[in-house]
């Protein structure tokens, strides 16, 4: 077992005054198999006459809600708190049917189904074929900042052969439901990245276990998961509406530590 | 024997009068027009009317069943009645609303069954409309505007009154009520029944608003009034679609939506009629499997017959369905109001390879219905001279404390003699429809 | 009541402003209509008196265009367009039976072009006009949405009374009413209200021999008195 403390901030800039801004953050661990959230705190600003409010979505994961009426030119937000994870690769949570289809960011194109004819797996149990095409995956992309972005398929980014963490995840995600795996996009924190990272969790009979595809292995006890969905599309950390010309500017920070 | 109304022109000079129109885009400008109204009515016996009703009720409260079902235990797809595929990969499930109830368990409060009649006298069901079915507002106004102009007709003839629509739908929206006011959500003037949103809330004592009218707060719907107050909100009639609901849960980039409503509909502290979700069960895939699920929930026998409709996804069905293209219609099943329909007698030797090679490719795109030879209805044109055309009519079922079929219907009817297509949005006209009280 | 939207007190105040514009200048156009008829280049002046650009070709274009032309922003027909887009956003508040009036009148309107006996045949228009005012006065019954149409007529009215440079008695008693109207009732309505401009409109009313001096500078005031436009931009 490990204790990690965890910070994670997040500042929007607006080039000038915003309104009416209602926001959802997907940023509150939750305890499951794996990691038990201890202690955990949240801030957000502006507050003084902002309303905030939990809710959940039909993926499991809690969601921060809040509206802004008033003017306002930065936004930003803060969470805290202490984690105990558990040296498992199990994590509690049955693998809906759901999660082997398709969905917006991993739709299935020409690249992506040649590519999964030529490294087909051999291995006979989900686990294990999802590790094989991990490795072929790795050992085809590249990785590149600033190639791809949030919008970018896995499709697209396969074709590049370039991308981040997300695109990483994305295409892996594609290939595994193309081989009738199971499996979601994962968003969180991974010891020293200094910012969000991006994984993926494959489902074998009544369990989910996390694999990194950006760095071709399972996930270990520095990661800890803030969301999950069917692709990134279905749980973004931060998603917001407002009403203002204004373009935001987003800063981010994170830290992932023993203590 | 029933005398028709013959006042098309007056009739169709007082819907001008009364701005009864329907907007439509062409080549992405916004045009207002008139339904034409054709004033001999489509005329349904009271015996036909009482197996309709029977039938609509069965199959309208299986789909709300099913709805119930696949967004909670998902009982018909481990039972094997309902392939998961077809579920799934539909674009009508909407994963957001997995394990939602609604407010009174009800998904499709107001539901537009679209029927045709053959020339045999059997009424076949087209397709299911569950999401926001529109046009009850014409045939209401237009039966107003017919006694009006003709009140000796309505003396002679049996006809059941149906301008209690707006009683059945002011009682749906109260009996889902959260608590609060009810409103109609509008997308704007420059949607294609902006005139029916309008006419309801004056009809019905809704608010209509739009979505900058509205915002969340701890999951619960307010409308802003004017001196910066709010009001509380109970029921929504939506008249936007699904995607464009919530910007914080479907498309990000919608405009017309109202943040974080889908957590106030979660929380079970607004209704939202009909419930997102809804094109799980009126996907024209899905339709094949209707009448299973009336024996599947109510353990019935459907009283309505499905046209015989084939899914190339099995290979059976593709094969006759490649065998028999040319005397088939096809369906695009991802799209509506009468578009992705082609017929196989419409297509050159060429196009029916084509089809034939992307039907094998994208077996699940598509379903092949056998062409049933509907009834044609009588229209008076200009001259006054009569003429045959294709008619259909879609029926209105609301479901609130019961589920109740509206004693009338939208009759529409081609635009030339010899088409098929009855939608409103490809040119055709309306007729009212009269449901006799006794033979 | 108070569950008028936002929105439609902007609509409603447009709505009392567009139907009055029609209603002003279709009957000063019926008087000069009857110069016209032996003085063919008295639309000039015409147009000079009411302030609207004379972008017209010969007397035959002014009288097509300004008159009927959807597409010419001062035409009387594009602000009875206007009127009736206000009107069909606003058909719950103030009832079909109200918004047909508007309805018929355009229908009417634009099937008059081309005629040769323009007053005769637009009489229908003004007639339906009336009816108008008569159904929303008698069929609305929310009383703070039918005083926003009000005050939209009312500023509207007297704009137009400025502009038309109409007996002093009778811009002044309207001016009047104006204040009025927005003291008594406006306060509660969800309008907002131009301080400064009501003062200043106010202290002219106070010396009514000069009102025809400050013409220019009563009609910014009035234009400013109102401030009910709603502009939301959006982005993501």
């Amino acid at each position: 077992m490990k204790r990690l403390r965890f910070e994670y901030s997040a500042e929007l800039q607006f080039s000038g005054n915003v309104s009416e801004h209602c926001f959802t953050l997907r940023c509150l661990p939750v305890s499951d198999g794996r990691q038990l959230i201890r202690e955990s705190r949240y801030e957000i600003f502006p507050n003084e006459n902002s309303k905030i409010w939990f809710s959940r979505d039909s993926f499991g994961n809690t969601l921060i809600c809040g509206r802004i009426p008033e003017p306002h030119d930065v936004f930003s937000f803060h969470i805290s708190g202490k984690a105990e994870i558990i040296n498992t690769r199990d994590i509690s949570g049955f693998p809906s049917a759901i999660y082997g289809y398709s969905s917006p960011l991993t739709k299935q194109g020409e690249c992506i189904r040649r590519f999964y004819e030529e490294n087909k797996p051999t291995a006979e149990f989900p686990i294990d074929r999802a590790m094989e095409l991990c490795n072929s995956l790795y050992s085809k992309m590249k990785y590149e900042k600033g190639v791809t972005d949030v919008h970018t398929s896995a499709e697209e980014a396969l074709s590049l052969g370039k991308g981040v963490c997300q695109d990483y995840a994305h295409i892996f995600l594609a290939l595994c439901r193309l081989d009738g795996i199971r499996c979601r996009y994962v968003s969180g924190l991974a010891y020293e990245s200094g910012e969000t990272h991006a994984w993926t969790e494959i489902g074998s009979g009544s369990r989910w276990y996390g694999i990194d595809p950006a760095n071709n292995r399972f996930i270990s006890e520095n990661y800890i998961k803030l969301c999950h969905g069917r692709d990134y599309s279905d749980c973004p950390i931060e998603r917001g509406i407002y009403l203002g010309n204004s373009k935001g500017v987003q800063t981010v920070t994170s830290t992932v530590a023993e203590f | 024997m029933v005398t028709p109304v013959a006042n098309s022109k007056e009739i169709n000079e007082l819907l001008a009068r009364y701005g009864v129109k329907f907007g439509i885009y062409k080549n992405g400008n916004f045009h207002e027009q008139l339904f034409p109204f054709d004033a001999i009515p489509r005329v349904i016996s009271a015996a036909d009317f009482a197996m309709l009703e029977k039938g609509l009720i069965q199959r309208v409260d299986a789909l709300n069943m099913f709805l119930r079902d696949v967004y909670s235990d998902k009982k018909i797809i481990s039972d094997g009645v309902v392939p998961e595929d077809f579920v799934y990969s539909s674009t009508g499930f909407l994963q957001q609303c997995d394990g939602v109830l609604p407010p009174k368990g009800i998904y499709s409060h107001i539901s537009g069954i679209d029927l045709v009649q053959a020339k045999d006298g059997t009424w076949y069901i087209l397709e299911d409309n569950l999401r926001i079915p529109s046009g009850a507002s014409y045939p209401l106004i237009a039966r107003e505007l017919c006694r009006m102009t003709s009140p000796d007709v309505f003396r002679e003839a049996k006809v059941r009154d149906n301008r209690n629509y707006i009683a059945l739908l002011r009682e749906t929206m109260n009996y889902v009520n959260c608590g609060g006011i009810n409103v109609i959500l509008t997308p704007g003037r420059y949607n294609a029944a902006y005139f029916e949103h309008s006419y309801f809330a004056e009809k019905t004592g809704a608010v209509l608003v739009q979505n900058s009218d509205l915002f969340v707060e701890d999951n619960v719907l307010y409308l802003k009034d004017y001196q910066n107050g709010k009001t509380r909100v109970g029921t929504v009639y939506r008249r936007i679609s699904d995607e464009y609901l919530d910007p914080m849960t479907f498309l990000p980039e919608s405009l017309i939506g109202i943040p974080h409503i889908m957590g106030a509909y979660r929380a079970g502290n607004v209704a939202l009629i009909n419930a997102p979700g809804n094109g799980a069960a009126d996907d024209k895939g899905i339709y094949y499997f209707v009448p299973k699920m009336i024996e599947y929930y109510l353990g019935e026998k459907a009283i309505l017959k499905n046209a015989p409709t084939y899914l190339p996804f099995y290979e059976d069905d593709r094969k006759y369905v490649l065998d028999n293209l040319e005397k088939l219609v096809i369906k695009d099943v991802s799209e509506a109001g009468g578009y992705g329909v082609v017929f196989g007698s419409d297509m050159t030797k060429e196009q029916l390879a084509d089809w034939r090679k992307l039907i094998t490719e994208q077996s699940r795109r598509f379903i092949a219905q056998e062409v049933i030879d509907f009834i044609d209805l009588p229209i008076t044109d200009e001259l006054g001279n009569t003429t045959m055309h294709k008619a259909d009519l879609r029926a209105f079922v609301l479901s609130g404390e019961k589920t109740k079929v509206w004693c009338s219907g939208l009759t529409r009817f081609s635009r030339t003699e010899n088409s098929f297509v009855v939608n409103s949005s490809q040119g055709g006209g309306f007729k009212d429809t009269w449901v006799l009280s006794q033979e | 009541m108070g569950t008028i939207t936002r929105i439609n007190i902007n609509n409603l105040f447009w709505l009392g402003r567009y139907t009055e514009r029609v209603f002003i200048t279709l009957n000063s156009f019926f008087k000069y209509a009857d110069k016209i008829i032996e003085k063919r280049e008295f639309y000039g002046k015409y147009l000079d008196d009411i302030n609207v650009p004379n972008i017209y070709k010969d007397f035959d274009d002014f009288f097509d265009r300004y008159v009927f032309d959807e597409d010419d922003p001062n035409s009387i027909y594009s602000n009875l367009l206007r009127a009736l887009g206000n009107g069909i956003v606003l058909r719950e508040e103030i009832k079909t039976p109200s918004l047909s009036y508007l309805q018929m009148a355009a229908d009417k309107f634009k099937s008059c072009r081309g005629t040769d006996k323009i007053r005769y045949d637009l009489l229908p228009v003004r007639d339906a006009i009336y009816a108008f005012w008569g159904s929303v006065d008698s069929n609305m019954t929310d009383l703070d949405a039918l005083r926003i149409i009000h005050l939209g007529k009312s500023v509207e009215h007297v704009d137009m009374l400025l502009r038309l440079s109409l007996p002093e008695e009778e811009t002044f008693s309207a001016l009047n009413n104006l204040v009025k109207h927005v003291e008594r009732y406006i306060g509660q309505s969800g309008c907002i209200i131009n301080k400064v401009a009501l003062s200043q409109i106010k202290a002219a009313i106070a010396v009514p021999e000069k009102l025809g001096e400050n013409r220019n500078a009563l009609i910014a005031n009035v234009e400013a008195l109102i401030e009910v436009n709603f502009i939301e931009t959006a982005a993501v």
